[in-house]
């Protein structure tokens, strides 16, 4: 008589922010640091991309959720926090900040390139994505972004890897977890982020796909 | 119910405190694979509390939708009103009627599902800080059966009331005294050169007439004489 040992299924456990597969449902507790439609919301992981910034490789989540809101997040494993972003599109970010404050970023001569907010024109729901005040920390840095999940391929050192290189600057906001990121691709398309950034310990839940 | 035996799996990794009892290391192998069996029981759970909660958030979509058809039929039947075409209206009014049915629908089962992962993962939470002390007791039985081992593995290397504890204390009473035996005649040596230097001495006092060593004869009858 034979007996067959019944090998256990390996089942996926995710212990932290930084191994989310696309599929993947992330809770959130209710924070005041985070934005309405994060705060105590689950997201699902839509898409798992990554950055290459000076030859540090960064995963980038797409996380959706029900009512369509689309956030990235990218995870600092030393500091153990998360820096959600939110694109502002460009009808709105000319009226919190005005163009020709929003010239002065660009211009890497510029010493002192600050973004100051127009409170009055901010909406409801852009107020917990944006602090009063930024300050330019990063003018015309260079980057590559790979439109796939790189975390088990690593980054490549050929140039016909699949990579598209950008252009971005960064700016720290006066508060502790605010900032802004801006991306200028090889096209002139500029893109705006408002960031904000919390501790991995405002996850509730880690819910894996199979 | 695969949720309920997953976790039913890891309820089964839950035991008392075994303190400082004496160790078997056999029920000690047989705690570490509960716990092994717990965790993964709790793995295979939050699975299942996803796939859950996924159903949840695709009714919660639903139910945001189906808002928004109902705004946008609301709207077309005011503007159906408003031109005074009332059949049109009430047609419309039938659409928005069914929709709002399949909005409260998507709606219950969005909380019926919501509230049971809840609850589900709070047991999966509260399993887990089970675990996780187990692991800690599981640790200390470790712990406890190596002190053990190394007790024995001690008192091996160091008998304390047989004949070997005697032959030790022999041969270590053997060394002393001839240590003993070595500062003794170090002793005698230096007492004997010390001597042999003082009759140097005394000799050239005597050459030199200054001796007042041994009695001369001299000496003995002036004081028999008085």
């Amino acid at each position: 008589m034979f007996f067959r040992k019944k090998e256990s299924e390996a089942v996926r456990t995710v212990e932290n922010f930084a191994q989310l597969h696309v599929g993947d449902l992330v809770t959130l507790k209710f924070r005041e640091a985070l934005p309405e439609g994060l705060s105590g919301e689950t997201l699902t992981v839509d898409s798992v991309n990554a950055y290459d910034y000076a030859g540090s490789l960064m995963a980038d989540f797409g996380l959706r959720h029900a009512s369509g809101l689309y956030v990235s997040a990218t995870y600092d494993p030393i500091e153990q926090t998360i820096t959600f972003a939110h694109k502002i599109k460009h009808p709105e970010i000319i009226e919190i900040f005005g163009g020709d404050q929003l010239a002065g970023i660009f211009d890497p001569q510029s010493d002192s390139a600050v973004l100051d907010l127009r409170v009055d024109e901010v909406s409801e729901q852009r107020k917990a994505w944006v602090c009063e005040h930024y300050t330019r920390t990063l003018c015309e840095a260079q980057a590559y972004y790979y439109e796939e999940d790189r975390r088990e391929k690593g980054i490549s050192a050929y140039d016909d890897d699949g990579s598209v290189p950008f252009t971005y600057h960064e700016l720290e906001g006066c508060s502790d977890n605010h900032s802004m990121s801006i991306e200028v691709w090889e096209d002139g398309e500029t893109e705006f982020f408002a960031e904000v950034t919390v501790a991995e310990s405002a996850v509730d839940a880690f819910l894996p796909s199979s | 119910m695969s949720i309920l035996k997953n976790l039913f799996s890891a309820i089964k990794g839950n035991i008392n405190t075994a303190g400082e009892a004496i160790v078997d290391s056999q029920a000690m192998t047989i705690l570490d694979q509960e716990i092994r069996e717990a965790k993964d029981g709790i793995a295979k759970a939050t699975v299942s509390i996803r796939n859950l909660k996924a159903q949840a958030i695709k009714f919660d979509k639903q139910s945001l939708e189906l808002a928004e058809d109902i705004k946008e039929y609301t709207a077309k039947a005011k503007g159906a009103l408003d031109q005074g075409n009332e059949d049109l209206a009430r047609k419309v009014a039938v659409k928005i009627a069914e929709l709002t049915d399949e909005k409260t629908s998507a709606d219950s089962q969005a909380q019926d599902l919501t509230e049971q992962t809840d609850r589900l993962y709070k047991i999966v939470k509260e399993r887990e800080a089970s675990i996780e002390k187990n692991k800690i007791e599981l640790e200390k039985l470790k712990t406890y059966e190596q002190v053990q081992k190394t007790q024995v593995a001690v008192a091996a290397a160091m008998p304390s009331n047989d004949s070997g504890a005697k032959r030790v204390q022999r041969a270590m009473d053997r060394v002393k005294s001839r240590q003993q035996d070595v500062e003794n005649k170090m002793d005698a040596d230096k007492w004997l050169a010390d001597l042999e230097g003082d009759a140097d001495l005394d000799k050239a006092l005597t050459d030199a007439g200054l001796s007042s060593s041994g009695t001369s004869a001299d000496d003995i009858l002036s004081k028999l004489k008085g």
